[in-house]
């Protein structure tokens, strides 16, 4: 963050700013005061000096002894701080003077000192008190001067004299002006000043340290731990503890914060923990459900198994009936003694029809043995035409017996899909017995395989023509314990193992039937899912 | 009936169960034929040798 829109900042400017003005105008008042009192001293100090010359001189006025009158002035006038002494007649002429060259000039009465007490045409007005009677000007060479003007009134021993000089009626007659020199004055207040300024401006600074250590420690530097806390916090580090250990309110704030943030971590704990058992839960359940559904699929295997029972006899019955005969056979030509070697040759014969004919029914017995195992789940690459060839050879008996043909149309070169073989076996073994069901006399059950690049799926086909599916009920035909079959024949989840069974493969089954006419059951199977069965093994 | 005169035709599906009821059936002296359906028998029975 930019220093200057840090709060702290702002409150130390804002201090800053307040201080050195209100010290500024507490300085300036101070000195304007004292400069007051300073003048008001000086004037007070002409006042006693024009009363001083008025008393001094009056003895060699009343004998009208310029020289002597001149001489008291003069010297009085050496005095370090009067600049001058003046006095002058009625009509404004400089009579004596401390600086010679004056005398006899006279003096605008419009200016210098005489405005105070007469108008602008000359006449006098009521003399004004001490304060007003003073004036302040700036000599040429720069220094200030205050001048104190006084009026020299006639008094019974003035007219009474002998030099019969001034008469009676007069009320003044002259006026005294004692010209004082500031520059001492004015010299100190400088200094005065300027020594203010220096102790304001150290005050100041002082000041402001102060309180700017005061406001980063105290304030700034917690408040910043409280920021770094909450970006820590919201950055997913509820371990924060933000360390602080005044006890005023930032402090207060602070405990409250690590309070939350050990709540918090508590809350998030309780509800990891929670979110952790109801994982576990659902594991469980699935793998429950897996197991059930592993258990399904061999039932219904089973049941499968048990449909084709009858075929299987049938199936076994020939080659056993012809093992039998040819047994017989051997047994009769053996009892009749002495073999010729065309009759030991037909023996032999008759025994090697005997072995090939046992093979096959081991080879339907073995085959038989290997569909009802249980088998676990195993996705293994495999050919998708093969599962089909195989899944047909265990109803061909059945088929033969239910008098319906069998056509197929199998794209040769079908990629690889990864299937669970006995799972994708059981699930069209359903389907076609299913089919077989449906179809009475001249049933045609068509098979078909292909590869749909766009999709990059497996698409198998089975279609009959048979009795067909009503369109209401196609949608309820892959749930659970659905089922037309109201004899014994089935529990009504034969449909439902295949659609769970195709859903393991991330496939897709749906059907397409129209009454009287048949059934096609499409199954789609990704061959790009190796990934998928890959983590779902682990 | 004379069992050199009697002729037998056999008929099934099955190899196995024509050839070992037609070896059976020779050793005790038949003249045997086989059919592996109805087709074939028919046509073997309006044969000259069954008549």
């Amino acid at each position: 963050m930019r220093m200057t829109r840090l709060l702290s900042f702002k409150l130390f400017l804002l201090i800053v700013i307040i201080l050195t003005i209100s010290s500024f105008v507490v300085s300036y008042f101070q000195l304007q005061s004292q400069s007051e009192n300073n003048m008001q001293t000086i004037t007070e100090c002409g006042e006693r000096t024009s009363l001083l010359i008025k008393a001094s001189t009056r003895h060699s006025m009343l004998l009208n002894q310029k020289e002597t009158t001149h001489n008291i002035i003069r010297s009085i006038a050496g005095e370090k701080r009067i600049d001058n002494i003046r006095i002058y007649n009625k009509q404004g002429m400089i009579i004596f003077s401390a600086n010679d060259e004056e005398i006899n000039q006279t003096v605008d009465m419009q200016n210098e000192a005489c405005f105070m007490c007469h108008n602008n045409n000359g006449d006098a007005i009521e003399e004004p008190d001490t304060k007003e009677k003073r004036r302040i000007y700036t000599r040429k060479d720069g220094t200030r001067i205050l001048g104190f003007v006084s009026a020299i009134r006639n008094e019974k021993s003035c007219y009474e004299a002998d030099c019969h000089f001034h008469p009676r009626e007069k009320v003044v007659l002259g006026t005294i002006d004692v010209m004082m020199s500031l520059a001492s004055n004015d010299k100190m207040l400088m200094d005065e000043r300027s020594k203010m300024l220096q102790t304001n401006a150290a005050i100041t600074l002082l000041v402001a340290l102060t309180v700017g250590a005061f406001i980063w420690i105290f304030v700034h530097g917690p408040v910043h731990r409280l920021i770094i806390g909450t970006k820590e916090i919201s950055s997913g580090n509820l371990e924060y503890k933000i360390n602080s250990v005044s006890s005023d309110e930032i402090g207060t704030l602070a405990k409250s914060f690590n309070q939350m943030t050990s709540d918090l971590t508590n809350a998030k704990n309780e509800i990891t923990d929670w979110s952790n058992e109801l994982e576990e839960r659902v594991k469980r359940k699935a793998e429950l459900l897996k197991k059930t559904q592993d258990r399904i699929i061999q039932i219904e295997k089973m049941a499968s198994l048990g449909k084709l029972s009858a075929t299987v006899a049938h199936e076994l019955n020939n080659p056993m009936s012809g093992i039998l005969t040819y047994s017989k056979l051997i047994q009769k030509k053996l009892n009749k003694g002495d073999q010729s070697p065309t009759e030991k040759e037909s023996i032999i014969n008759h025994l090697k029809m005997i072995e090939t004919e046992s093979e096959r029914c081991g080879a339907i017995i073995k085959n038989m043995l290997l569909f009802s195992k249980e088998q676990k789940p195993e996705f293994k690459p495999c050919d998708i035409n093969t599962v089909l060839g195989t899944s047909l050879q265990l109803i061909k008996h059945h088929l033969q017996l239910h008098g319906i043909d069998l056509k197929t149309q199998l794209q040769s070169n079908l990629p690889e899909i990864y299937v669970d073989e006995h799972q994708i076996r059981q699930a069209l073994l359903d389907l076609l017995m299913n089919s077989i069901e449906a179809m009475e006399k001249d049933g045609i059950l068509t098979v078909k395989s292909s590869y749909n690049t766009l999709e990059n799926r497996i698409f198998i086909s089975l279609n009959d023509n048979g009795k067909g599916i009503p369109s209401d009920i196609q949608k309820q035909i892959f749930e659970p314990y659905f089922t037309t079959k109201h004899e014994v024949k089935g529990v009504g989840l034969g449909l439902f193992v295949v659609y769970g069974i195709i859903q393991n493969h991330n496939g897709d089954i749906s059907v397409e039937s129209e009454l009287d006419k048949g059934t096609t059951f499409i199954i789609k199977l990704p061959v790009d899912q190796k990934q998928v069965n890959d983590n779902e093994q682990k | 009936m004379n069992k050199n005169d009697a002729k037998i035709l056999i008929v099934d599906d099955e190899v196995i169960v024509r050839e070992s009821l037609k070896g059976w059936f020779e050793e005790d002296g038949y003249f045997v034929e086989t059919a592996e359906d109805a087709v074939e028998a028919l046509k073997k029975l309006n044969d000259a040798d069954f008549l």
